[in-house]
């Protein structure tokens, strides 16, 4: 049975081994911390400052006490985001 | 790591020292510098040709999928339907539809949506471009190849590794190897510090994708090994290739698109690790009942249940991300699609879960559940993250904003539609035929009946779907050509009254 099975599991260790060196490699180089900042990372300079139309008044004043003054949300601008 | 200046005293540094030190130096401090409108769009046009010519080729391979689909559920209603030619017959369609839309349509849409994200991540442009296109290409003829041989008659007879292994299969290798490479070399060039979570899905599928395409390739398996081997492919190529591409894809577009960064950055790393690191053994419970060794059967098993943890890790995050802004889908077309990708990422995975318990197992398996569940994962949650990545890359790619809100309306509430119909009665029907067929009261041929009418339900959600896949078809030549008429003047989509709600 055993050897009906080796297979499988020498493929699953080629799967499974790799990213147990590339998480050690992220916890060495310090992938791990900083979340906020990378969590953030993927916007653009004042994407975050756009009013949204959806948002409730208390959302629109979260997003002007985080990310600073808000900016009217102009057709052009908002083509970049939507 | 630190560099220590000392160092240069001992030995002058060679070009790959200096080289990396001016990486280290010269990486952005997320906190601090934030990409402006003209650089992304600059790192856009980088990857532009790949990008393009890859939503072309899937957007026909969808075309074409769908024709063969259409075609094997209609089989089911009239089994003489098309039966005259060899090439016809449900064995050869049927697997033909599936090659079509896995390696062709998603697949190569996968290619472009990962070839146009990882420089936006890593904030520098694609590298090796023309390599990315050569690989994107040479993947296309080898999938072409291998479904012209398979409805030929011409089968390596494994369930998703039907294309032949002498011709087709070395030139996808080829192919996804290429398009990695470009992948690798531009990450390896990234002008950030800090890999956003994205970038781990996309660059860990490359490497995955070509592995266990190869190993589940190699024609030396025989017996129970061989149906061992091309579960552990079959299952994998769903987790670690369609999955993780799409999920990079939402974890990018979702938070962007909502204006807010993820609910948890944390949560969405233990999802990606979970994924990562344990995965790769749930494939075996595919397996149940066969003549498996009965370790590998509970190790997968017990494995698909821990799935539970990254699933719902990916869940949470998702719904938090989005709760309180659902308004936000009234304005982007390309965010429906995906809040449906996601919801049905959570659904599809919890349903992949208890089916691997045996006690469900038993009643569903070799039944029309299973293909009910598929879809689910392979229509419900990849294929509308690649249309919400689409509506959203494309006008960016081309300049110009997609040409109708009606037609984008209209192949949501089509494909919408069509799939909720098709996985709720092929689902219900399957469970019924099941628990016929567990009946020794029963004939076979009961459960055969008994299966018929969800069928038909199924062909004619077939034909909704396919419908909408006509129309996107359409409205994306239409945005390409509108180029060689005068723009004209349309509102954004911030003005369009969204997909379903109407505006206040």
């Amino acid at each position: 049975m055993f050897a009906n099975s080796i297979t499988v599991i020498i493929l699953s260790l080629l799967v499974g081994l790799p990213p147990l060196i590339f998480m050690a490699w992220g916890l060495r180089t310090g992938q791990f911390e900083n979340l906020d900042e990378t969590s953030e990372s993927i916007f653009e300079e004042e994407e975050l400052r756009y009013l949204r139309p959806w948002e409730k008044p208390a959302q629109v004043s979260e997003r002007a006490r985080t990310y600073g003054a808000l900016l009217p949300a102009s057709r052009e601008g908002w083509k970049k985001w939507l | 790591m630190a560099i220590n200046p000392s160092d240069s005293k001992v030995s002058p540094p060679g070009k790959k020292t200096v080289e990396a030190a001016t990486r280290r130096d010269s990486t952005i401090d997320h906190s601090q510098v934030r990409i402006n409108v003209a650089e992304a769009a600059r790192i856009d046009r980088s990857s532009r040709l790949p990008v393009l010519v890859g939503f072309a080729l899937a957007i026909l391979w969808l075309l074409e999928g769908t024709i063969l689909g259409d075609i094997a559920s209609f089989k089911f209603d009239f089994p003489d339907f098309l039966s005259g030619q060899a090439y016809l017959t449900f064995g050869r369609i049927r697997p033909g539809h599936l090659n079509a839309m896995i390696y062709g349509w998603a697949s190569t849409a996968m290619f472009s949506v990962s070839l146009w994200m990882m420089p936006r991540l890593c904030r520098t442009p694609l590298r090796w471009p023309g390599v990315a296109l050569g690989g994107i290409i040479i993947w296309n003829i080898g999938v072409y190849l291998g479904i012209i041989l398979l409805l030929a008659g011409v089968t390596d007879g494994l369930e998703w590794l039907e294309l032949d292994h002498r011709t087709a299969d070395p030139l996808m290798v080829i192919g996804v190897a290429m398009v990695g490479a470009s992948i690798w070399r531009t990450l390896a060039a990234r002008n950030v510090e800090h890999l956003y979570v994205s970038v781990w899905y996309v660059a860990a599928s490359y490497p995955w994708v070509a592995l266990i395409f190869i190993a589940g390739n190699l024609p030396i398996y025989t017996g129970v090994e061989s149906a061992a081997v091309n579960w552990f492919y079959g299952h994998n190529a769903l987790g670690l290739w369609l999955t993780t591409i799409n999920l990079g894809l939402i974890y990018y577009l979702l938070p962007k698109i909502v204006g807010r960064p993820i609910y948890s950055y944390w949560l969405s790393l233990i999802g990606f690790w979970g994924l990562a690191l344990f995965y790769s053994l749930n494939g075996m419970h595919h397996l149940i009942g066969g003549p498996m060794p009965s370790w590998m059967i509970a190790t997968s098993i017990t494995a698909s249940i821990l799935m539970v943890i990254p699933v719902v890790a990916v869940g949470i995050n998702q719904h938090m991300t989005i709760a309180g802004r659902f308004g936000a889908l009234r304005y982007s077309p390309a965010l429906t699609f995906l809040v449906l990708a996601a919801m049905s990422y959570t659904a599809v995975s919890l349903q992949g879960i208890m089916t691997a318990l045996v006690s469900v197992n038993r009643i569903t398996h070799f039944t029309h559940w299973t293909i009910a569940h598929s879809h689910l994962g392979v229509y419900m949650f990849v294929t509308m993250a690649l249309f919400g990545g689409i509506y959203y890359i494309l006008p960016r790619l081309i300049g110009r904003e997609w040409p109708s809100a009606n037609l984008i309306r209209a192949h949501f509430l089509l494909v919408g539609l069509g799939m909720v119909i098709y996985v709720v009665t092929l689902g219900g029907g399957g469970v019924l035929q099941g628990l016929q067929m567990l009946d020794p009261s029963q004939s076979f041929e009961a459960s055969v009946n008994a299966a018929r009418p969800w069928l038909l339900t199924r062909s004619f959600a077939a034909v909704l779907i396919s419908a909408g896949h006509v129309v996107f078809a359409a409205h994306a030549l239409m945005l390409v050509l509108r180029g060689r008429s005068p723009v004209r003047e349309e509102p954004p989509f911030f003005f369009i009254r969204p997909v379903l709600v109407k505006h206040e």
